[in-house]
């Protein structure tokens, strides 16, 4: 979390590959404003798609509950719900761990038994509380 | 150029497809599941509350057939709502029985709560956790993947239905993962595509509501009835990272959060009495943004400050999908604004789900018609669940009955057309600009309240935005989500003018439709309005409702319906 309080604007560092295009995985910057204290990586990320680049690829779904799975991708090195991550003055964003990559953030979550673990995960969350 | 046949093709992958799906193959049949998204993940599906109300036993459905039809202001298809209730509590069971959490009582039976908006009888079940949507979209999708009888085609998009002489013959699909179209045959097409709110902002179901299944459906001739209803209900406007949330505020002031205020502090009352409840909290929001036109100048709005929330109540039932959030992004204070929960509008169909196409079914969210002119709380689920239980159980009945035809030219010449189509998409504008703007059309002339005036401008502001277009600068074929929101603002510009058109033709105000020219409901007039593609224009009809059960201003609903059941008479 950011101690340094409130920011205009913050930097993405987004890992991007293209299996069509030879040059493998390399990660791209994107400067966006930070619209509110309150802005969330999901947010920041749709405001890349549609003001700065829209061929940036990633699951832009929000269920509104906190437990659909579909926004998980790796925020500072671990796999976090992009929903619910505050935006910070840097991040660095990659397709979720352990999963193979479709298409830049995308991931395919295959066969029940490797989703499952997502879902075990995201059911302890509110089974704990 | 993949050609694939198949006995059931499920469009869909929510609640309603799922359960269609497991019954096809239960009757034997081949059947293949396709989705936008990985199945069982994020749709509507996902934020059904922990409340389901589910009649069990036939006193129960009799009062739930006369609670459902005075909700929705007796415009339903009573027909359809009895045979929900009537197999309602088979999907629950069979839901229990992979692994959903619903509590039972030490005698064994469903352990059953009050619902405070809804029947004076404990008619709902209850769970021990904050949610039902999410336990049951795990296990469906658990169980769908390990039956491997279901062919699963995950991240396709529907693209457009293939129609021959009144018989469905399958659909063309674009391929998210690949970036081509192919083409699926089926004599058995089951729409499960859900809602079609996003068409509106602060939309309070996720992005994937776009209204694909209305429009398609209705391209290919399709009727679809009462769209003008839309669900208006009292949700979360700023932060942005959280807008269509579900704040339930009666949970938050039980917890001894402060009462909303407006711009200049002063205390709204969200809950003043009213005659029917599901009117309850959107007046005095209605009215305080009307006045002083809430904007990003903080010039109005309403206003919840969330300081008095403590951290051990924050995932507690009822504050758990804000709560959940707040804690997360450190939300101190939320502004409240309206968003659409679901359309009540969508596919006519008959009570065995099958629209006017010929082997075309439509369930779930997708399906017009049990709803009428009001969401009767906590039933999505259900209608969701025994729909898809009805389709696919007729499908399996109706499939085979109908004889092969040669359609490799036919689809060999749709799928060129469609990549010229796709090459060819010329505009002035980015499809999520064009989005944009729509939901500003839609909120500002075909919002909660509505007057001829602004329907007609916000008709004619429809059709010049469908005019200029949108143009794609994403070239890749692989996850081109570009282009997927281009087709999805194709539909939703569509189902948009279907939803003006249907509120321009009723002029009263009934259930969740409000017009201001016309304040009042029009007594003994119960018409619904049909919007269907005629000549390659959108003409719009009335058609009477048909009282198969009940009657308006009927005493003593219930052992009227007990009578129609004994004699038959239905």
């Amino acid at each position: 979390m950011s101690e340094c309080g409130r920011f205009n604007n913050s930097k993405l560092k987004v890992f991007r590959f293209d299996p069509e295009v030879k040059k493998g995985p390399y990660f791209e910057y994107y400067n966006i404003p930070v619209i509110s204290e309150n802005m969330s990586v999901l947010e920041a990320l749709r405001y890349v798609v549609s003001h700065i680049d829209p061929t940036l690829a990633f699951r832009d779904y929000f269920c509104k509950t906190n437990q659909c799975g579909m926004c998980i991708m790796q925020i500072n090195g671990v796999n976090s719900f992009a929903c619910h991550t505050k935006i910070e003055k840097e991040m660095e964003i990659k397709p979720a761990k352990n999963y193979p990559v479709i298409k830049d953030l995308v991931v395919d979550f295959g066969k029940a038994d490797k989703y499952s673990c997502i879902f075990d995960g995201v059911l302890r969350v509110y089974r704990d509380c | 150029m993949l050609n694939i046949k198949t006995d059931v093709l499920v469009i869909g992958g929510g609640i309603a497809g799922s359960f269609c799906a497991l019954e096809a193959v239960k009757q034997g049949q081949k059947v293949i599941l396709t989705s936008k998204t990985p199945i069982c993940t994020v749709g509507s599906s996902i934020s059904a509350a922990p409340g389901i109300q589910v009649p069990l036993g036939n006193d129960e459905v009799y009062q739930f057939i006369a609670d459902a039809v005075v909700a929705g202001r007796w415009l339903s298809n009573q027909k359809l709502i009895k045979r929900v209730g009537k197999i309602a509590e088979e999907g629950i069971d069979f839901l229990y029985k992979i692994g959903v959490p619903f509590n039972k009582k030490t005698d064994g039976k469903y352990e059953r709560i009050l619902s405070p908006r809804l029947s004076e009888k404990p008619r709902n079940l209850n769970m021990s956790i904050p949610l039902a949507g999410p336990p049951i979209m795990h296990a469906l999708r658990r169980f769908i993947l390990e039956d491997h009888r279901i062919s699963i085609f995950e991240d396709v998009f529907l693209y457009d239905l293939l129609k021959i002489d009144e018989q469905i013959q399958g659909a063309f699909f674009y391929d998210i993962r690949r970036g081509n179209i192919f083409f699926i045959e089926s004599k058995a097409v089951i729409l499960a595509t859900g809602t079609a709110s996003e068409i509106y902002p602060n939309n309070m179901a996720p992005p994937t509501t776009t209204g694909d299944g209305h429009a398609i459906a209705y391209n290919n001739g399709c009727e679809i009835i009462d769209m003008e209803f839309v669900h208006f209900w009292s949700t979360v406007k700023r932060p942005t990272s959280i807008s269509g949330i579900n704040h339930h505020i009666e949970s938050l002031y039980e917890k001894g959060v402060e009462p909303a205020r407006d711009i200049n502090g002063k205390e709204v009352n969200l809950f003043p009495s009213y005659p029917t409840s599901s009117r309850g909290s959107l007046k005095p929001i209605l009215s305080t943004i009307n006045k002083e036109n809430a904007s990003l100048n903080n010039q109005g709005g309403i206003f919840v400050n969330l300081a008095n929330l403590k951290p051990e109540n924050y995932w507690d039932k009822g504050i758990f999908e804000l709560g959940a959030y707040v804690e997360k992004l450190g939300i101190k204070e939320i502004e409240l604004g309206i968003g659409p929960l679901l359309c009540c509008g969508g596919i006519k169909i008959d009570n065995n789900c099958e629209s006017d196409i010929n082997g075309l079914y439509a369930i779930g969210d997708v399906a017009g018609g049990f709803l009428g002119a009001n969401y009767y709380g906590a039933t999505g689920l259900i209608f969701a669940m025994t729909t898809g239980i009805i389709a696919g159980r007729e499908a399996s009945l109706k499939r085979k009955n109908f004889s092969s035809k040669q359609l490799n030219s036919i689809v060999a010449n749709k799928i060129d057309t469609t990549r010229e189509n796709i090459k060819t998409i010329t505009g002035i504008r980015s499809p999520y600009q064009a989005i944009n703007n729509l939901k500003t059309i839609m909120y500002e002339y075909a919002g909660p309240i509505r007057s001829e005036t602004g329907l007609r401008k916000g008709l004619v502001k429809l059709k010049q935005l469908k005019k200029e277009g949108v143009s794609i600068i994403s070239k890749t074929k692989i996850f081109n989500l570009e282009l997927v929101k281009a087709f999805e603002f194709a539909n939703m510009i569509n189902v948009a003018e279907m939803v003006i058109n249907s509120a321009l033709e009723r002029k009263e105000s009934r259930g969740r439709h409000i017009r201001i020219d016309y304040p009042m409901e029009i007594d003994d007039v119960y018409n619904i309005i049909i919007v269907k593609k005629i000549e390659g224009n959108m003409s719009v009809k009335k058609r009477k409702v048909d009282f198969f059960i009940i009657q308006p201003g009927e005493e003593n609903v219930c052992s009227r319906i007990k009578e129609a059941y004994k004699t038959g008479n239905y």
